[in-house]
């Protein structure tokens, strides 16, 4: 076996990876804390991404601005999810609000189709040509930017729901929703809050994932949040570490799958891996137990 | 890519907002858009009712507008000049939104209920696959102007027909041409294996094709939509290859292309006539320069028929015309010669005769449209086009003829 290509498999796994748990974290905060299930998550994505390429391309904005439309972007669709598919729509029927966010993915991607058109765009990554090897390795800096930026987003994340005021208030509504509004959380706001920092989560990974796929389409959400998913069953359902490693494990999966064999398989075995988990360690590699919400 | 037809219809709906609660309420439903361009709605007197099953929507939704266009203009043309002996056309349209399983639905529909006389569609080789043998079976003719994946005609017949050449067919002359002309030595083949023509072409056309001319090949596979094809190309780049065939939809291909060229492939790109199109071209950028495919279709070709044909139609987009609006314009012509030709009456009460008078009709029809000079073949349902070459060259197809007729 080639070692520098298996070596350059090792990092092109561990970049798509770090882009699936990126949506992985965005999804899994958001269902672990408050056990909805937002699958508008994949298409906020999709949206942030074409906001990065209009503020790259056509609105000629540095990369750090572009950042911050993007996340900005991503907060805006979340607080739409929140209104349309949350905060009036019964939840006491637990598909509704899940359904609810379906239909607004699907405007969102008939909408990009319309304003964007079908094709293939190419994203311009300002960082691609600062490359560097080793050993016959070729790693750009925007694949060191993608892992790192992955990472700093996870410890974030942990430090947010452990140490902050915000936090405390999302891992109470998480425990009970009525001992949290007993207690004096506003539990609706803290929804809505949740809600909008995963959609700043999403319009970051956007940006990211944009660079490490080179370019976008209206239908790369519906792959992304697939993909997220698994890898938050594998990883360990709600919780912010597993998402991170079953993201991870997801893009090594599929990264080997197709090197060395054939992308025929690749479903096959991320979601053999998935359904194994789910058959021997129901709450994930890094879950804890299967717990019940009160 | 928008549409920028003066004449919009109701397929393409004024305002997303109303486009929005329409995909709402019908939940992917196939639903029937009444498609009827102003000018037709507005005609008079008898009708005959031709059938459309197309796509807007999925990865192919830009061609398949173009083909909506395309069959709307033409019918716009034929009914100003007074439609088919006497007879104004009446289109009747549905969206499958790029669902294949919609197909077979929206076909018998069209042939039992809208009781057209033809369908033209649908889009693509998969779509074809379901929807052939119900046209089949309901003894309803069927003209697709897309649907390259070889051998799907077979056991489709009397009532399939297609006017896209299969893709081996027309590829096979362009490539020895090429491999030939560049002493290739070595490929690899990357291939969709989502996809049904580029899997076709990828795992039995190219293989073999390579075996052929005594070219070293080797395979790596994607899937279409695929969001990352970093792994891929690694390998690519590790075998350093003289050519890379791009054996998928024009836009993964361009994808592809794009991620090759930012890895520092440079070898020489190679594709069927399924690419050549203005999506490889306008997705691919300066990644696709000097990448070659065969080609089906010469928008500067000539002949004066077809350039005032390509002039007229583009004076109405205000779009140059590519290929998939001009096959679908010319599908119509195809079918308003049929009709002529077999003497259609249009009357309801001989539908079943007038189905088969068209089915005749189209064995050996040869036709001169848009998109230049082309001949539906006896009994096989298959069309026989000029084999082309086409090079990206500073961002636009250049096309030159390598076999002008069947049999050089």
């Amino acid at each position: 076996m080639d070692g520098a290509l298996l070596l350059q498999q090792i990092v092109n796994g561990l970049v798509l990876g770090s882009s699936y748990a990126l949506v992985a974290l965005g999804f899994t905060l958001v269902l672990g804390t408050l056990d909805l299930l937002n699958f508008a998550h994949g298409e906020t994505i999709m949206v942030g991404a074409f906001a990065a390429l209009v503020s790259l391309t056509v609105l000629d904005l540095p990369l750090l601005l572009t950042f911050v439309v993007a996340a900005a972007i991503g907060a805006l669709v979340a607080a739409i999810v929140y209104v349309v598919s949350i905060r009036f729509v019964n939840k006491t029927y637990w598909a509704a609000p899940a359904l609810s966010a379906v239909g607004i993915g699907l405007l969102l991607q008939t909408g990009a189709t319309r304003i964007f058109g079908t094709n293939q765009r190419e994203v311009p990554d300002p960082l691609r040509s600062a490359q560097f090897s080793v050993d016959g390795v070729t790693i750009s800096v925007s694949q060191v930017l993608i892992i790192a930026v992955t990472l700093a987003i996870m410890f974030a994340l942990h430090l947010l729901l452990i140490r902050t005021r915000i936090g405390k208030a999302i891992r109470a509504v998480a425990e009970s929703v009525t001992a949290a509004a007993l207690l004096g959380v506003n539990v609706e706001r803290t929804i809505a809050i949740t809600l909008i920092i995963s959609g700043i989560l999403a319009g970051i990974a956007a940006v990211l994932t944009s660079f490490a796929y080179t370019t976008i389409t209206p239908f790369i959400g519906l792959n992304l949040l697939l993909k997220g998913m698994t890898g938050m069953i594998i990883g360990g359902l709600g919780n912010v570490y597993g998402a991170m490693a079953g993201g991870v494990i997801v893009g090594l999966l599929e990264t080997f799958t197709v090197g060395y064999w054939s992308a025929t398989y690749q479903d096959v075995i991320v979601y053999g891996v998935m359904i194994a988990v789910l058959m021997f360690r129901p709450a994930g590699i890094f879950g804890a137990k299967i717990r019940k919400r009160a | 890519m928008r549409n920028v037809s003066k004449r919009p219809t109701r397929i393409e709906p004024r305002s997303l907002a109303r486009h929005w609660m329409l995909r709402a309420v019908s939940l992917l439903a196939a639903v029937p858009l009444l498609g009827l361009a102003p000018g037709i709605a507005a005609a008079q007197g008898k009708e005959i009712k031709i059938g459309v099953v197309l796509s807007v929507d999925g990865p192919w939704g830009s061609y398949g507008k173009k083909a909506f266009r395309g069959v709307r203009l033409a019918a716009e043309d034929v009914n100003k000049a007074g439609g088919i002996n006497g007879m104004m056309i009446k289109l009747v349209e549905y969206d499958n939104h790029a669902n294949a399983r919609e197909v077979p639905n929206i076909i018998r529909r069209l042939a039992t209920s809208d009781n057209v006389v033809a369908i033209i569609g649908p889009f693509t080789s998969g779509e074809g696959e379901v929807g052939f043998p119900v046209a089949n079976q309901l003894k309803v003719p069927i003209v697709a102007p897309a649907t390259a994946k070889g051998g799907i005609m077979k056991g489709n017949r009397p009532w399939a027909f297609r006017t896209v050449m299969p893709d081996d067919e027309n590829t096979a002359p362009t490539i020895r041409h090429v491999v030939k002309q560049r002493s290739i030595k070595s490929v690899v083949i990357f291939m969709d294996v989502k996809d049904a023509v580029s899997n076709y072409m990828g795992s039995k056309f190219w293989p073999a094709l390579f075996d052929e001319l005594g070219v070293k090949h080797e395979t790596v596979t994607f899937q279409s939509n695929a969001p990352s094809v970093a792994a891929q190309v690694s390998k690519v780049k590790s075998i350093a290859p003289d050519a890379v065939v791009l054996a998928s939809a024009s836009g993964d291909a361009a994808k592809v292309a794009i991620e090759l060229r930012r890895n520092g492939v440079t070898a020489q790109l190679l594709g069927s006539g399924g690419l050549f199109g203005e999506e490889f071209v306008k997705s691919g950028g300066a990644a696709v320069e000097g990448a070659i495919t065969a080609a089906q279709y010469w928008r500067e070709n000539p002949d004066p028929k077809v350039q005032a044909l390509v002039k007229s139609i583009e004076g109405r987009t205000g779009e140059k015309l590519v290929l998939h609006e001009a096959y679908s314009y010319d599908v119509v012509l195809a079918l308003r010669d049929a009709i002529v030709k077999s003497g259609v009456t249009g009357k309801p009460e001989d539908l079943d005769k007038d189905r088969e008078r068209i089915s005749g009709a189209l064995d050996g029809l040869e036709i001169s449209g848009a998109s230049g000079y082309h001949r539906i073949e006896p009994k096989t349902g298959e069309v026989f086009r000029p084999i082309m070459q086409a090079t990206v060259k500073g961002g636009d197809w250049q096309v030159e003829v390598i076999q002008a007729t069947k049999g050089n």
